[in-house]
């Protein structure tokens, strides 16, 4: 078994394509991703632009209220401008229109959210204005400040409380998640490697020896298995020393990423034994690392997921080895924490291990 | 050394070994020829343990290859048609590779790859990549990895296939060099002079069957039919037609005859009849290659299915 895992260890290390595939590759990816969602500010701003086609005396104070509010990014306009000239070109997406008392908000129909948002805070300005008024006219006829300020107060006192999560970052999520993806990929190695064994007479050469055909392949898998340890290592060090990515508690972490490899290689391994082409191999590959990246949330966050593919990522080892990656990297979470990830993954590797073990003597039969 | 007794095997309906019995004596090169299809390669893979038998029995050194693989194994060297090599690492990385698969001490290591690199003639190529050796080089090495644990039996399946012929040349000094160490040979290939020149016992196989087998001269000896060449053009072919049926041959046309002193003067006295002018006229002695196609009406160079 030595003699095998030294020598595709030794072939795979001067195998110039695997080191595009296994490190280049999803190095490029995270820093493009990286450079794409790193950087957005969780604060958003709603844009609104006023014109106004006629004023009464309490425009200047509502315009002077939307001025001071934080999240309104505000712009008055010339009135002579069209509204729906404005709107059409794609300008803006926001426009009130204060015609007198008349107020219309106008918008862009595929920004529906925002119009919601900025309505609310639009009625309620001039709700506001129309309180303060009220309660100037009270206290003027009954002569009391403080009577009229009791009467005028709400009987809720609504506040909005931003807790910042400092660790779940877009960072934190695309280091691990391009790490868990670009795993899969070695399924490709594997298929490639041993049908080119399987074509050059090297399995029947090696039938004529007196080792088990067993070394083979677990010769085969645990160099995989070494290999892909190391693509995580380099990819999480990668996203430690360049993003500053919390790696969290090293032995889960280490753990995991040996679980991680014992999966993606075992599915390889089955791969491997079940298709006689590496076409077919490459194809499996790819639906199997693309899709269940996607599925998975290894691209964006399970939650924006509809709810039928929040509930088919459970059967991917992907879903599982990327939420125990941001419980230790984000969460500050133990081996305790990500057991249940563990087990599952290791239940991966099982099933597909003895299904390989199953088709090795078919494997064999054809190499003879 | 080798026993084979009553082996047949079948793929799926195709039956491709037909109850093949022979005997292989220790220390001897023996030749296994026939065209692509003829079962060269199944037999082999049969000796080898590759493939089982459907039928019958096959003993190496009196152990039986369906009870004693592993011992066998240890004593077996075989030597693919296909060159499979670990092409982007150097032949030294092969070299150690294959001596861990057949068991070779650590301790000795180093001393059986400067042997094998010697007996197959690449020592200044050992920190070489495989990929950069020429295809006869890089066959030699195929070789030489079946060489590391010093086997008693080594089982060579077209070893010279599609090499130039001087590499060929290297690769039967190699083979000589074993043959003359006292190892027992099977050597199969659909090339009679190689046989000719490296066996000491040759097997006829065709459509799985064993045809002939004994030494190269008593095959000669038993199946010669003297002959005479000639060098005629076809369109005077017409002048002979009372000599008999010739075959066509590199120089002109070939007439079998018992007695071919009196069917050249046959021959010339037609020629001078005809005024036929001819350059060449030989008695000839058929080779291996025209015996196996006189007694299977098929051509060992004919492509078919291995």
């Amino acid at each position: 078994m030595n003699a095998h895992f030294s020598l595709e260890l030794k072939k795979m290390l001067r195998d110039k394509g695997l080191v595009f595939w296994t490190l280049l590759l999803p190095i490029f990816f995270i820093v493009i991703f990286a450079s794409i969602f790193g950087n957005q500010s969780n604060t958003t701003s709603l844009s609104l632009h006023v014109v106004v086609t006629d004023s009464t005396m309490l425009t200047d104070p509502f315009i002077e209220q939307l001025q001071h509010i934080d999240t309104i990014d505000f712009e008055q306009i010339d009135s002579t401008h069209s509204t729906n000239e404005l709107l059409e070109s794609g300008d803006i997406s926001t426009l009130l229109e204060i015609n007198g008392e008349q107020l219309t908000l106008h918008y862009d129909g595929t920004q529906e959210d925002t119009a919601g948002a900025l309505y609310g805070i639009i009625d309620n300005v001039s709700q506001q204005l129309h309180l303060q008024a009220s309660q100037q006219n009270v206290s003027n006829a009954v002569g009391e400040d403080v009577f009229a300020e009791e009467w005028f107060t709400a009987p809720f006192q609504l506040e909005a409380v931003t807790i910042e999560d400092q660790s779940v970052d877009a960072i934190t999520h695309i280091v691990p998640g391009y790490a868990v993806m670009f795993t899969f990929f070695i399924c490709i190695s594997m298929v490639s490697s041993l049908l080119k064994d399987l074509r050059q007479g090297m399995i029947s050469r090696l039938a004529t020896s007196p080792k088990h055909p067993l070394h083979y392949l677990l010769g085969k898998w645990f160099a995989f298995i070494v290999v892909v340890m190391l693509q995580i290592v380099i990819l999480l060090g990668f996203g430690w020393l360049v993003y500053d990515v919390q790696i969290g508690h090293l032995m889960a972490i280490f753990t995991l990423s040996l679980f991680l490899s014992m999966t993606a290689t075992a599915i390889g391994l089955l791969i491997s034994m079940a298709v006689r082409s590496e076409n077919s191999g490459i194809a499996i590959t790819q639906v199997l690392a693309l899709g269940g990246a996607i599925v998975s949330g290894l691209w964006m966050p399970i939650e924006f997921m509809p709810n039928f593919v929040q509930q088919a990522s459970v059967f991917f080892p992907q879903y599982w080895a990327h939420q125990a990656y941001l419980e230790v990297m984000a969460s500050s979470g133990t081996l305790v924490n990500i057991l249940p990830s563990l087990v599952i993954l290791l239940v991966f590797t099982i099933i597909c291990l003895a299904i390989a073990l199953f088709l090795y003597p078919r494997f064999l039969r054809d190499a003879a | 050394m080798i026993t084979i007794d009553q082996v047949s095997k079948s793929y799926g309906k195709k039956q491709v070994i037909k109850n093949v019995s022979l005997s292989i004596p220790e220390g001897s090169c023996f030749g296994l020829v026939g065209p692509n299809g003829a079962g060269k390669s199944t037999l082999l893979k049969l000796i080898t343990m590759i493939l089982s038998a459907d039928h019958g029995e096959i003993t190496i050194a009196g152990e039986s290859t369906k009870r004693n693989s592993a011992k066998i194994k240890q004593q077996l060297g075989y030597v693919p048609q296909e060159i499979c090599l670990e092409e982007t690492l150097t032949v030294e990385d092969n070299l150690k590779f294959f001596s861990q698969v057949y068991n070779v001490p650590s301790s000795i290591q180093k001393e059986r790859i400067d042997h094998v690199l010697k007996t197959i003639q690449l020592e200044d190529r050992k920190k070489t990549i495989v990929k950069q050796l020429s295809g006869g080089m890089q066959r030699r090495l195929n070789i030489g990895c079946t060489l590391l644990h010093d086997p008693l039996l080594l089982i060579m399946d077209e070893p010279t296939v599609g090499v130039d012929p001087n590499s060929r040349n290297e690769i039967y000094n190699v083979v000589k060099t074993l043959i003359k160490s006292n190892k027992t040979v099977i050597y199969s290939s659909h090339y009679m002079e190689e046989i000719e020149k490296l066996c000491d016992l040759v097997c006829f196989l065709n459509q799985g069957e064993v045809i002939d087998m004994n030494s190269p001269q008593t095959i000669k000896q038993k199946n010669t039919t003297k002959a005479v060449e000639v060098s005629i053009k076809t369109s005077d072919l017409k002048h002979f037609q009372h000599l008999g049926e010739p075959k066509e041959s590199k120089n002109g046309y070939v007439f079998p005859s018992d007695d071919p002193l009196r069917l050249i003067h046959q021959l010339t006295a037609t020629m001078k009849e005809h005024r036929i002018d001819v350059h060449h006229l030989q008695m000839v002695t058929p080779s291996l290659e025209d015996i196996y196609l006189q007694k299977t009406g098929q051509s060992l160079s004919e492509e078919g299915q291995s």
